[in-house]
């Protein structure tokens, strides 16, 4: 189910009910609150009102980091963070919503999250956290800092701008809802019940891996959840339950390869691997391959790392460059004829000269931005079953649309 | 930018003990530096004539076949950077990565000749992953590398894979940074050592050629920012810091600084390191190429004007300093200068440095040219460099 809903958590700075006029011409269409005034005025005008703790029907409510490079407070200054290779530490909301629709395909997914105290009255860190909701398919509940909901209930210029800038991309991303059904493209799956935080942290680190997977809760995992991966990994420290092993095994037995976290007993290879590596034991198995951890992988970071490099970047799906801190998300319409790149830039400065390598056989591209939203075409550049595209400067967002 | 601390008068200072103690340890003066020739040719792409090109060049040098017929040869490649790092939308090999095709020319060359086995070698940043998986994100098929001849094998030098210990490599010369370094193994295992390089300025350095792109055979393990205290770290991360900053010792398994009161200053540290790197790991066969390359620096990561250009030249030779002598004059640079002419204006100089410990001389005179003539091939990165320093200047005053 998509939603059409554009949901506001109402500031509280915003106590007069004339103050739902800023939400004219606008897409935000829902707001929650328990200003009564504010609640019966905005009923009035046709808007939906609900509790801010209570997700409406079909909807599953996910409380959220707040998106973007990490910073390491020193006092007055701050300094990015860094990620266990020297790279900027990004927090991001990609994993979790990918997490919650794949065990409720059926609900939408909203984020609420404050946002940082004091956003200055700049407007990228909305962009950013609208984004990196609508990368998968998810909604921010917009909600203000106390700052920013002041000066702009007080009409001030700058203020009202930034507003203008919020609104506007969260229209972008309201007109653009058809992306929400199309399907990921995957090279891995990841099967497992996440119950741990580890196994949700193996989640995070390879959405920042630049690899694209597929979640798969193991309550939902049947043959066709496996279909077109070459991989699959299971992160979790316990073996699943038998009858999922015994579905993995006939995963990697059909030619997948399967990358366990844990060493799983009783599992025999047919005969050993070509394939070397220094944590994993790689066997053959059937026609395809099992690696089992010659210790358990509790490391989420070295078993994301790994997992890519068994599977191998020869079968990634995207490849960047000049992208910085990013997240990405491919997919494709159901009758695979179009596809789509979405893409989230954390830096607050544009990404210059981004290319971007797309696996797959496409005719054409375009390229749409919340600041230019009609889609413009883009050059594209025919690989060995590819596309390479360059993109001109981007903010915060690009969508790559592709046809076959 | 790196804001430098170190005044003038300390750093003359220690360049002043360092010639002291050259003098006492009996060093002979550069005149006595070999001098060998070098091939020079003009090569317009990486095309069909590459790999004649390179022929005629290693025939001009003797032949491959009496430098590594039977031999193990190590060759190490440049990879600077990230792999996702790009000068616009440039491939990394046709600005600042060893381009594949001169990597498999050579390597089909040397198995003709007799080579027995080639291993590749490079540390790339910060990862402990295989050179083919960094060569795949550079959208590089390792592959058409591996295939280029039999016997073709990489190995990431950047930690100690799957050796048990790492090599230790005397400086010769007793070192001006370093006594000896910590390798994997590779640089010890092999008969001959080829430096595969780039031709480009390089900010720290001035040029990186043949002998700066040996700076990359330091393990991140014991070198980098990721370094572990007493023994190396199991997996590399980060730049070499501890090399250029000089704001802590390498791990202490490993031989550390000859002179810690010497200047924590990387336009100092750099050029006497890889001068002991190449000491300590000697250069046979040196191969700079400059089909395509950039100007400016080492890679899309230095903050000054970059340009990717396409001089269409290539040099080789036997003797490192020879051979980036006469690239420097290829640049247009005087292979004679030294700290403070360009492209030495704020560090010292490489070339002079390995000359005064008697690698070999930088003095053209002195060094016999093979094949095309350095005026024919000139391509004026020295130029280039003057006016986008007077456009700077022009645009800070």
């Amino acid at each position: 189910m998509i939603s059409d809903r554009t949901p506001l958590l109402w500031p509280e700075a915003w106590k007069a009910p004339t103050t739902l006029d800023l939400l004219n011409g606008t897409v935000i269409n829902c707001i929650a609150t328990t200003n009564k005034a504010v609640a019966a005025r905005a009923a009035e005008s046709g808007l939906q009102v609900i509790e801010p703790h209570v997700p409406p029907p079909g909807v599953s409510i996910l409380e959220g980091a707040i998106a973007g490079i990490k910073l390491d407070r020193f006092g007055s200054s701050a300094a990015v963070s860094a990620g266990p290779t020297g790279e900027p530490w990004v927090n991001s909301n990609v994993w979790p919503v990918r997490l919650a629709r794949a065990r409720k395909p059926e609900n939408t997914v909203w984020i609420r999250t404050q946002p940082p105290a004091n956003t200055g009255g700049a407007a990228f860190p909305y962009s950013v956290m609208i984004a990196d909701s609508a990368l998968t398919g998810a909604k921010w509940m917009i909600a203000l800092d106390d700052p920013l909901a002041r000066a702009i209930g007080e009409g001030k210029p700058a203020a009202l701008a930034t507003w203008k800038k919020i609104t506007s991309t969260a229209a972008y991303f309201a007109y653009r809802s058809h992306l929400n059904g199309y399907e990921p493209e995957a090279v891995i799956g990841i099967v497992s019940d996440f119950a741990t935080s580890s196994e949700h942290e193996v989640l995070n680190l390879v959405t920042r891996s630049g690899q694209q997977y597929r979640v798969i809760p193991q309550e939902r995992l049947t043959p066709m959840s496996l279909a077109g991966l070459r991989a699959v990994l299971a992160p979790a420290l316990e073996p699943p339950p038998a009858p999922v092993q015994a579905r993995l095994l006939e995963f990697a037995t059909a030619g997948g390869l399967l990358i366990n976290a844990a060493p799983w007993a009783d599992v025999h290879g047919s005969a050993p691997s070509k394939e070397t590596h220094p944590r994993f034991t790689v066997v053959a198995l059937g026609q395809g391959m099992i690696a089992q951890p010659k210790q358990p992988m509790r490391d989420p970071y070295v078993l994301a790392n790994d997992a890519a490099i068994l599977v191998s970047h020869r079968h990634d799906l995207l490849r960047f460059w000049n992208a910085g801190a990013i997240s990405a998300y491919y997919s494709s319409s159901p009758d695979r004829q179009r596809a789509a790149v979405q893409m989230v830039f954390y830096s607050n400065r544009p990404a210059e000269d981004v290319a971007l390598r797309i696996a797959g056989n496409y005719r054409t591209a375009t390229i749409s931005t919340p600041d230019a939203p009609a889609p413009a075409r883009l050059q594209t550049e025919q690989q060995d079953g590819a596309i390479e595209v360059h993109l001109p400067a981007v903010a915060q967002y690009a969508a790559i649309e592709l046809e076959a | 930018m790196y804001a430098c601390q170190y005044t003038r008068r300390k750093w003359l200072k220690a360049a002043a003990a360092t010639t002291a103690w050259m003098g006492s340890s009996g060093f002979s003066p550069a005149a006595a530096a070999p001098a060998t020739t070098v091939s020079v040719a003009r090569c317009p792409d990486y095309g069909p004539d590459l790999v004649p090109t390179l022929d005629r060049m290693f025939d001009q040098l003797g032949g491959l076949g009496r430098l590594v017929a039977g031999k193990t040869v190590a060759a190490k490649i440049n990879l600077t950077g990230a792999p996702s790092y790009r000068l616009g939308y440039y491939p990394c090999e046709d600005t600042h990565y060893t381009h594949p095709k001169v990597i498999g020319a050579v390597c089909y060359l040397m198995a003709r000749a007799g080579a027995r086995r080639i291993r590749l070698l490079e540390s790339p940043w910060s990862t402990a992953d295989s050179v083919e998986e960094y060569l795949l994100q550079a959208n590089w098929e390792p592959r058409d590398i591996l295939n280029s001849a039999p016997n073709v094998e990489f190995e990431n030098t950047n930690f100690l894979a799957n050796a048990k210990k790492y090599s230790r490599l005397n400086v010769p010369h007793g070192g001006l940074m370093f006594p000896a370094f910590d390798l994997n193994h590779s640089y010890a295992d092999c008969d001959v050592f080829v430096s595969l390089a780039k031709m480009k300025e390089h900010a720290t350095a001035g040029v990186t050629l043949s002998m700066k792109n040996c700076f990359g055979m330091t393990p991140a393990t014991i070198y980098g920012t990721g370094a572990g205290i007493d023994e190396p770290s199991i997996l590399p991360k980060g730049g070499r810091t501890i090399v250029h900053a000089g704001n802590r010792q390498p791990s202490k398994s490993a031989p550390g600084e000859l002179h810690p009161e010497s200047p924590r200053v990387d336009y100092y540290r750099v050029p006497r390191t890889i001068v002991d790197l190449v000491s300590a790991r000697p250069i046979d066969l040196a191969v700079v190429e400059a089909v395509r390359t950039m100007t400016g620096g080492e890679g899309p990561w230095v903050r000054e004007k970059l340009t990717r250009v396409e001089p269409g030249v290539i040099v080789a030779g036997t003797n490192c300093v020879n051979v980036d002598a006469v690239c420097m004059s290829v640049m247009g640079f005087d292979p004679m200068a030294d700290r403070g002419a360009p492209p030495f204006e704020v560090c010292d100089s490489t070339l002079r440095l390995a000359e005064d410990v008697g690698l070999g001389t930088r003095d053209l005179k002195r060094i016999e040219i093979a094949g095309a003539r350095i005026e024919d091939v000139r391509f004026d990165f020295a130029g280039l460099r003057r006016q986008r320093r007077a456009a700077k200047k022009e645009t800070a005053g």
